[in-house]
This record gives C-alpha cells, structure tokens and sequence, in this order.
C-alpha cells in the first residue's frame, strides 16, 4: 500500500486519541516518507494507557510524533474568531 | 486500530464539554474580563499530581503559571469551574500562543525574535513597542491588509482573475482570452466571515482592526467563497473541508498581483509536486516577510476558528511556524516564485496552508499563467 492509503486507513482512528490534531506525509531527515501525527503537546508514553499511544509504525511506514500546538485560524486575534 | 474507548470522551461528556468550552471562550477570553497570562482555552482532561484523570476538564492555555495563586489579584485568578457550568478548569503552561494574544506582539520583525522570544518577565509589563498598524495601500498588493467590515483583518494573497475561456480545472490548464473580472484573493474567514457575510458585503483595506472604514477603505465586494463545514453544526467526521478561501472583485486599478518583497509569481505548483521539505516564503499582515520549509502535505488537520468552531481540513500543507495571527490569507511560495498554499491557520509550531490547486479549481480563477515543474 501507498503511504496516503495507509494514512487514509488509519487517519480517523488517530485523530480520536487524545491531544492529535493532524494526520500527514511528512519525512525524515534522510528523505524517507513517514506519517506524521501532530499533538498539541508530547506527553511521555508512560503517562497514556497503552491503546493512547500513537504506534510506532502502521501499515509498514514510520510514524513521526511532532509537536503542534492547537492549530487556529489565523486572522488577527483569531483565538477570539472576531 | 484498538482505541480504549473508555479513556475517550463518552458522546454526552463531549457535548458537555464542549459547551464548557464554548462558555469559556465566552467567559475568560472576553475582551472584558481577559486575565494576564490567558492565551487560549482547550479541552482535556483534569490533571492532578502529574497524572491524567478521567474528569473532563477545561484547560485553560496561560504563558507561564503564577503561583501563589494569591500572588495574582482576585480577578486575575483562574476560576476552579468554568462559570455557570459544573466542568472543572485545568491550567496548561503553553508558552507564547500568538492567535490568544489580544494585545499587539510587541514586535513580529522576524521569524528569529519571535523564536526567541523570552517569557515576559513581569506580568503587567507594557509592550515594548506597538508596530505601527499596517497602512491603506492603492493599488493594494499582496502582503497587506484586509477583512470583511465585520473581521478584524487578514492578509490578501495576490489578485486573481475568472478561468480564461479553454481553462480547466482538471487537466488543470490556463487559457487564453480577455478577462471579464478581477478579484482580491484570502481566506472564508476573512473575506466572508467564516460564512456569516453576505455576497457583495463591503471588503476594506486596511481591515478594521487596522484603522479601515466603510466607504472610504472599500476596496471591494465579497463576491464568492468556499462554504466551511464547522463543529458542532457538523461532526468533524463529516467535514469535506479542502480551501478556506474567498475572492473579492475590485477596481482593476486598485489591486495589483504582486506580492510585497516576493514580487509577481511566475507559476503555480499542482499539488502533486508539493513536497516535503521544500523551502517556502510568504509575505504577511502580521509578521511580513517570512521563510519556512514544508514538514508535512496530505495532512488533515483540525483547526480552531474561535468561539468553540472546529473545522478538520484535509489535503493541506503544514510547514514549520512562518506566521501568527492576521497573516491568515498570505500566499505560500517557493522561493522561486512558484505559489503553492494559501495559508489558514498556525500554531506556534506550525503553518497551515491550503493547496493552491484545490483553490483555484474550486474558486476558478486564476492565479498564474504557467504550472510548476
């Protein structure tokens, strides 16, 4: 399977678990493509129950965890939306 | 995938919080009553002795925690529940959140002060120094001002005009012939209010959180946009969600396609050559010039719109953070010129733009003669 069907398999499921708020292709540093997870914040495996954590791999492709923060739209003072 | 449904929220502990959330929004980011340090509210989980709890909870988002809690007045504490609900609050150190903040940073010169920008050392400290608002601009270029006279401003990407007879969306090729219209591009949710305006509501430059006024900063009507899907009117699984994007026709005479500092771009990049870790720059209201590399495409992403609104976009391009609130609307480019995103959304850590190619093709119009290689 390509990496986007495996990230399409898998993206709804991620974005159920807690603090992820994005789901993509990213790469590593050596230009391998991963899929990427974003979280509003890394919070230390031994701190989530087992099936919060997200996997290591899926479907055959490296899973890279970065950190996001809570996307918001960006227009001036967008957390207030006005 | 096994997810343990019982740390999830139940359907009904997700609505709940979910108005929590909302009165939050309405209680402790109000413009009245914003506490010191408050820039954001989330939802989560109370945490307690550095372990989660099952409890819904509120979180509200400050730069740095304060305690004592009694070394803050009164008013500036935060409250144990969120008012008039019963859910519990939770306070989460997120650092320097630019779309919470409601004062103008205090200086946005570059990619380089904002990253290292240090936690403000005393909480009632004046801004160091107010930039000046940016200025009304004839003919208007991208990289300035605008909004909707209901929002407070965003950026115009470039100007943009109706697909050319034989243009097409897929293939997507650009024709040839005259015009009839031109338009000023940017996002739903500043050209249209996140849906809320009506076609042919007055569009100012500047925006008029920068000083523009109806008639005389008019610089067009809004004249179409890409409808958002929003929770909680639609559950994000729901949501189709491709563009944030809004075009408003003007005066051939008052706009202009080039991009401050950047310049006219030379083509458009399909979004099938969009990839990971190319360079990219925009040029934006709020922090200007800015350079970034692109971390990740195919993402979906959940982005926040204010007042407890959530719309999950997909098929977008994340790039590392190049942006803060009010650059919503810049066009993304190589370096050499090619556009490839209209941004949306940011994070301290990240920008999120929308491929150019699903703007054009839904918006149809055009934005540069040539594709990308």
């Amino acid at each position: 399977m390509t990496i986007e069907s495996v990230r399409q398999k898998f993206e709804r499921d991620l974005l159920r678990l807690p603090n992820v708020v994005s789901v993509g292709v990213g790469a590593t540093t050596d230009g391998r493509p991963v899929i990427q997870v974003g979280v509003t914040r890394k919070v230390p495996a031994s701190r989530l129950r087992r099936d919060e954590v997200v996997p290591s791999s899926l479907g055959g492709y490296q899973v890279e965890v970065v950190e996001l923060g809570q996307p918001t739209a960006e227009s001036e003072e967008g957390q207030d939306g006005r | 995938m096994g997810v343990d449904r019982e740390m999830l929220l139940s359907q009904e502990a997700a609505v709940t919080l979910e108005e929590a959330h909302a009165a939050a929004v309405d209680h402790i980011l109000n413009r009245e009553s914003r506490r010191p340090n408050v820039v954001g509210v989330a939802v989560g989980k109370k945490w307690t002795n550095g372990q989660p709890t099952k409890e819904p909870a509120v979180l509200i988002l400050v730069t740095h925690k304060v305690k004592p809690a009694e070394a803050l007045p009164p008013a500036a504490r935060i409250p144990e529940r969120v008012p008039d609900t019963d859910t519990v609050t939770d306070v989460y150190t997120v650092g320097h959140l630019f779309a919470g903040q409601h004062q103008p940073a205090p200086h946005y010169g570059s990619q380089i002060v904002q990253q290292n920008m240090p936690p403000m050392p005393d909480l009632y400290a004046a801004p160091v120094a107010v930039p000046a608002r940016p200025a009304r601009s004839r003919p208007a270029k991208g990289g300035h001002s605008v909004g909707h006279m209901a929002v407070t401003a965003g950026t115009i990407a470039t100007a943009v005009y109706d697909f050319l007879l034989d243009a097409t969306a897929t293939p997507p090729v650009s024709g040839i012939g005259i015009p009839g219209r031109f338009y000023l591009l940017s996002n739903n949710h500043v050209l249209a209010n996140s849906n809320d305006a009506a076609i042919g509501d007055s569009i100012l430059q500047p925006g008029p959180f920068d000083g523009g006024t109806d008639p005389a900063d008019r610089i067009g009507s809004l004249t179409r946009y890409i409808p958002l899907a929003f929770e909680p009117d639609i559950p994000r699984d729901q949501h189709d969600n491709l563009v944030d994007a809004a075009i408003a026709e003007a005066r051939f005479d008052d706009i202009d396609r080039e991009v401050r500092w950047i310049g006219k771009l030379r083509a458009w990049q399909p979004r099938a050559k969009v990839t990971v870790g190319t360079l990219v720059q925009k040029t934006g209201r709020t922090t200007n010039y800015t350079v970034g590399r692109i971390t990740a495409v195919n993402a979906t992403v959940d982005v926040g719109y204010g007042g407890g609104r959530v719309a999950r976009l997909r098929d977008q391009i994340l790039t590392t953070n190049m942006s803060a609130p009010g650059d919503s609307g810049s066009l993304v480019s190589t370096l050499d010129g090619v556009a490839v995103g209209l941004l949306c959304a940011g994070s301290p850590q990240a920008t999120v733009a929308n491929q150019i190619e699903h703007v054009r093709s839904l918006l149809r119009v055009e934005v540069a003669e040539l594709m990308g290689e």
